[in-house]
This record gives structure tokens, sequence and C-alpha cells, in this order.
């Protein structure tokens, strides 16, 4: 299946987080992979050296909703080319939940950069002494 | 959470829990990737495939245990790694085990994985290759 090919406007290589808030996730997420907890629907986007990005047709879909992806001056990517033919991705399991090392894991390091999509839900209140 | 059996395949381990117990090294096991925003898998609680399937991103649609693809050995089961073909959809949160039957109701939930190098993961389109480690799936 095809693949659509985004391109950032100003950040290269790195990875790029964004949460749409108007999907929260049944309960929070302590992301392993890029070592942050969330909340709602997160993206990571893991740039290459240019910019670019592979995704599939709903997630292109879900970030030109939440205006990540657009024409419009606000939105940080812009849509490039369809891909016909993306390279796989891997996924590793170590035994009873060790992590894997492989080659090209799909994310590796902390966000570079983070966008946020609808209203963040506020803080919970400090506990009364 | 973290990686864990299904409660009910515990207590079916142990004699108890409901529907069938899973055989791995016989039965049609099969693997699906769930999007939490959609419906996040409560382990304690869910038994069966019914209970997940709303967050369903891709399934093998294959059996991905069963005989010559898993061995038992040492109080483990490992399974030979397997690939989700062309996924479209949005990003996947978890992985889940399951015993497949053509009766969502009934196909037991095994074993419930959101730990792994990768995860969560983004589809690009391509097909998502699940590299299981050499020492196996999991061991008790």
């Amino acid at each position: 299946m095809a693949g659509y090919k985004i391109h950032h406007k100003t950040v290269k290589g790195g990875v790029v987080t964004a949460t749409d808030f108007t999907r929260p996730y049944g309960e929070p997420i302590k992301c392993a992979s890029c070592g942050t907890i969330h909340f709602a629907k997160t993206y990571h986007l893991s740039l290459d050296e240019n910019g670019d990005a592979v995704v599939s047709e709903s997630i292109l879909n879900n970030l030109t909703r939440m205006k990540v992806i657009g024409t419009t001056k606000k939105a940080q990517f812009v849509v490039d080319t369809t891909v016909d033919h993306p390279k796989p991705i891997n996924l590793g399991m170590g035994r009873n939940g060790g992590l894997t090392t492989l080659g090209k894991p799909t994310v590796s390091r902390r966000p570079v950069m983070h966008l946020d999509f609808g209203e963040k839900p506020p803080r919970p209140l400090p506990l009364e002494r | 959470m973290a990686n864990a059996l299904y409660t009910n395949y515990k207590n079916k381990l142990l004699g108890n829990g409901t529907h069938a117990l899973a055989d791995w090294d016989t039965d049609d096991i099969r693997a699906t990737l769930t999007d939490h925003a959609v419906d996040t898998p409560v382990v304690a609680t869910d038994q069966d495939y019914a209970d997940i399937s709303a967050g369903e991103i891709a399934n093998t649609g294959a059996t991905i245990a069963g005989a010559a693809l898993c061995t038992i050995s040492a109080g483990g089961v490992d399974i030979d790694d397997f690939a989700f073909a062309t996924v479209s959809g949005d990003p996947a949160e978890s992985i889940t085990f399951y015993l497949y039957d053509a009766t969502p109701t009934i196909a037991a939930l095994l074993v419930f994985i959101d730990t792994a190098t990768g995860l969560p993961i983004t589809p690009n389109g391509a097909d998502i290759n699940v590299v299981i480690d050499a020492s196996g799936l999991f061991t008790f």
C-alpha cells in the first residue's frame, strides 16, 4: 500500500511528536520510545536528514485534520509526494517485555519538537496536606 | 501498563477462567495491533477478541504460532518472526496475541505487549515486521 512523504518546513532529522487531545487514551501511556507520558493520541514522526517522513493514509488524514499538515502558515508539514513502495518497518520484542535492539527502530530518541491539537486537559491539583 | 498475560488466560492456566485453553504449538494463534485512543485493552478484565476489536489497526490474519512456527521449551514460548502486511492505519500502542476463533466472543486473549522496540509504531503503508527475540516471547 502506498505511503505519503511529508516534509517539515524547518526541522531536519529527529523526532517530531504531535498530540491530538480530542482523542484521549483510556489511560496514560509511558512511551518507551520517546521517554514521555502521553495522555492522548500522539504521532511520532521520525524525520530523515532532509526533514522527510513517510506516513500512512490514515495518519496523513488525521495530521491534516489537526492542521499539522497543510498549506496554511501555521502548518508545520507539507505533503511532498506519494511513495508507492515504502520501506518495511521493524518492531522488536524481547522475552518477557525486554526491549530488543533493531537496526532501525521507528523512534529512538526524545522529540526535537512537540505540537498540540485540541484543548489540553488541566493539570491535576496538588494534594492537600 | 506493562507487558502481561491477560488475567483470564492466567486463570485458565490454573484451571479456571473462560474460553478454550490455547495450545501454542498446535492452535491458531494470531496477533493484532491496537489503537488505544479507540479502545485501551484492560488486561485485568478483557477476555476475548470482541473486547478489543474496536481498536484494531491491523491483524496478522493468519496463524503465527502453531505447528512449525512455535517452540515450547524451558517453560517458555518462542515463535517465528512475522509481519503485519501493508498497514495503512493510525499508530498502534500495543500488540495482543490471541487464540483465533471465527466467533470473536470466544477468541481468548493471551498476551498483551505495549513495551517493545518501536512501539508505539507509526505505520507508513508498508509491512510491519515483528522480530521476536532469539530467547523467545515469554517464559513462566
